[in-house]
């Protein structure tokens, strides 16, 4: 379903390029979960932003292919990439704290992405609540009706995650990319996000785009992993051939 | 958001107090003799004492400061020194003429600063940026009573929109009073529109380059949703809290720009009533200029708590 070829993401310090990520091939089949593990730096974030159509800064170059089911993500315009993101692609940031508007409530924040297409949807405040709880508890955000209408620093760290995933995951997109969605939480709520995460893959068959800096989360996860350093993929595998045989010294030096 | 109201209110309360206070000691120490200032070479130990039981002087400080209290509540000053009727009608008419002098000002900078700030932040680095930035920085830099003088040459003299000088009592006409107030308070409104811009401006591209923003986009959202759905919100915080500081600032520029505009208001009689040493109508004077910047600022702490869960503990 999503194809990376060749990309290549250059950014200019005081007028000199300077390489981000290149030569970065991967895909993601229907329903697999593929992780991005590197060191930060490693070009694994910008990677997955470029995915999202979320690198609009001037300042930044991108050539390659990024193609999600036929959409060419790079060379589309944004009203269409806009029609994308929240609706096809769902993502969840690392932090959930910051990462949510401290001002609205977390209701009208997993609502969002739906209230932004109110109208081509045909949906009702109603509707839209319903399915705001009803993703929330599939999440295993259990409090769902008090949540929605708690405000972000009314409730704990792994229920702001949840509420984040549940909000990326509202209107049921194919691709969900998290990008290091369990650093800022601590051990055991980490896991219990990647259950989460492993059921709705499983249920629903969202493809999801993990991205970690930690090996053992992503061998928890992941069907497949993209080893990268220094903007490069080093190298590419199944979890299974990449912990039980790494080839290249760089893999080695992560897993041990 | 209730419990939050009545806890400012108390706090309000409490301030005024201790206002009150500072206000009357410091009248209480400064030097100077208000009634050997009013009797001058007549000054006889008789003549002194009769009009220090007049003044209520003799009564001790303690009862002398809770009939001040108890004067602020009832709106009773005690009697002018110097023109011998009470305080309470000597200031009323200045007071009203401060108070919307003020108010014309901050209005002019919410529903003018708001807009442009807005505007500019979403233009960033386009042509109405570099018209307006520069124009923001002179605008600083000049101060009110400079304005002043510029908007009666200009609307007053060229333009003849206004007649220089010709103030309108409030209780004559209600609207020429405002529209002659309309020109002084511009002129005490333009700096601070300025910097309530520039204030909203950066507060603006600040918020829309933190995570949350981001988030926002990720969710389909374009520069305008972003902007109001999102980013607002968030930014008017700073600016709602400095538009409840200049409040203060309004009220003493307002005394400058008073004698530039020729109104009859607080400031003249601020000054000769310190000078005649005539406290009760000093102590007035402070006591509601103070009153005057708790109320803007309570009000502030309210629209931020309504603004702001985070607030609202």
């Amino acid at each position: 379903m999503l194809t990376v070829k060749d990309l290549k993401i250059e950014f200019f310090d005081h007028d000199l390029p300077e390489v981000a990520v290149k030569d970065v091939d991967f895909t993601i089949k229907d329903g697999e979960i593929l992780g991005i593990v590197g060191e930060s730096g490693s070009g694994k974030s910008m990677t997955a932003m470029a995915i999202a159509g979320l690198l609009n800064r001037k300042d930044l170059t991108k050539s390659g292919v990024i193609d999600l089911d036929g959409v060419d993500i790079l060379n589309s315009p944004r009203s269409r990439i806009r029609e994308i993101q929240g609706n096809e692609i769902g993502f969840v940031f690392q932090d959930p704290l910051n990462s949510m508007n401290p001002v609205l409530k977390v209701g009208a924040q997993v609502e969002e992405a739906m209230r932004i297409r109110k109208k081509e949807l045909g949906l009702s405040k109603e509707d839209m609540k319903k399915r705001a709880l009803e993703v929330m508890k599939s999440v295993g955000l259990d409090d769902a009706e008090r949540i929605y209408e708690s405000y972000p620093h009314q409730i704990s760290g792994g229920q702001r995650q949840r509420a984040m995933i549940a909000a990326a995951l509202v209107l049921k997109p194919k691709l969900l990319i998290c990008d290091e969605p369990t650093t800022a939480l601590d051990v055991t709520v980490q896991k219990r996000i990647i259950d989460v995460l492993k059921e709705l893959n499983k249920k629903t068959g969202t493809s999801i785009l993990f991205i970690s800096h930690d090996l053992s989360v992503i061998k928890a996860l992941c069907d497949r992993v993209v080893v990268m350093k220094d903007g490069l993929v080093v190298e590419e595998g199944s979890v299974k051939e990449i912990f039980e045989n790494p080839s290249k010294e760089y893999t080695k030096q992560l897993i041990f | 958001m209730g419990k939050y109201i009545i806890k400012k209110l108390i706090r309000l309360i409490i301030t005024l107090i201790v206002t009150s206070f500072v206000i009357f000691l410091i009248f209480e120490l400064v030097p100077g003799d208000p009634v050997l200032d009013k009797l001058g070479t007549r000054a006889t130990p008789e003549l002194v004492e009769a009009l220090r039981i007049q003044y209520g002087l003799d009564e001790p400080f303690i009862l002398r400061y809770l009939k001040f209290v108890g004067g602020i509540f009832t709106l009773n000053f005690g009697t002018s020194y110097t023109y011998g009727i009470s305080v309470a009608s000597l200031l009323k008419e200045k007071i009203v003429i401060n108070f919307f002098l003020s108010l014309l000002a901050l209005f002019f900078v919410v529903v003018i600063s708001f807009p442009l700030g807005i505007y500019v932040a979403k233009h960033t680095g386009g042509l109405s940026d570099k018209i307006i930035s520069p124009l923001n920085q002179a605008s600083m830099s000049v101060p009110s009573f400079v304005l002043g003088l510029l908007i009666t040459f200009f609307f007053g003299i060229v333009l003849r929109w206004f007649k220089p000088g010709g103030y309108v009592s409030f209780n004559a006409n209600f609207g020429k009073f405002i529209y002659f107030l309309i020109f002084p308070a511009f002129a005490l409104a333009i700096p601070k529109i300025a910097m309530c811009i520039r204030l909203l401006k950066g507060n603006i591209l600040e918020e829309a380059g933190k995570d949350y923003s981001l988030t926002a986009y990720a969710r389909g959202n374009n520069t305008t949703g972003l902007l109001y759905r999102h980013v607002l919100k968030n930014a008017v915080m700073p600016t709602i809290t400095f538009i409840g500081m200049i409040a203060a600032d309004m009220i003493c520029s307002g005394i400058v720009i008073e004698q530039v505009f020729s109104i009859p208001g607080l400031g003249q009689m601020l000054i000769s009533s310190i000078s005649t040493r005539d406290f009760p109508v000093v102590e007035a004077e402070v006591m509601m200029i103070a009153l005057f910047i708790m109320l803007i600022s309570f009000l502030t702490d309210i629209i931020h708590a309504l603004i702001d869960p985070r607030v609202r503990i």
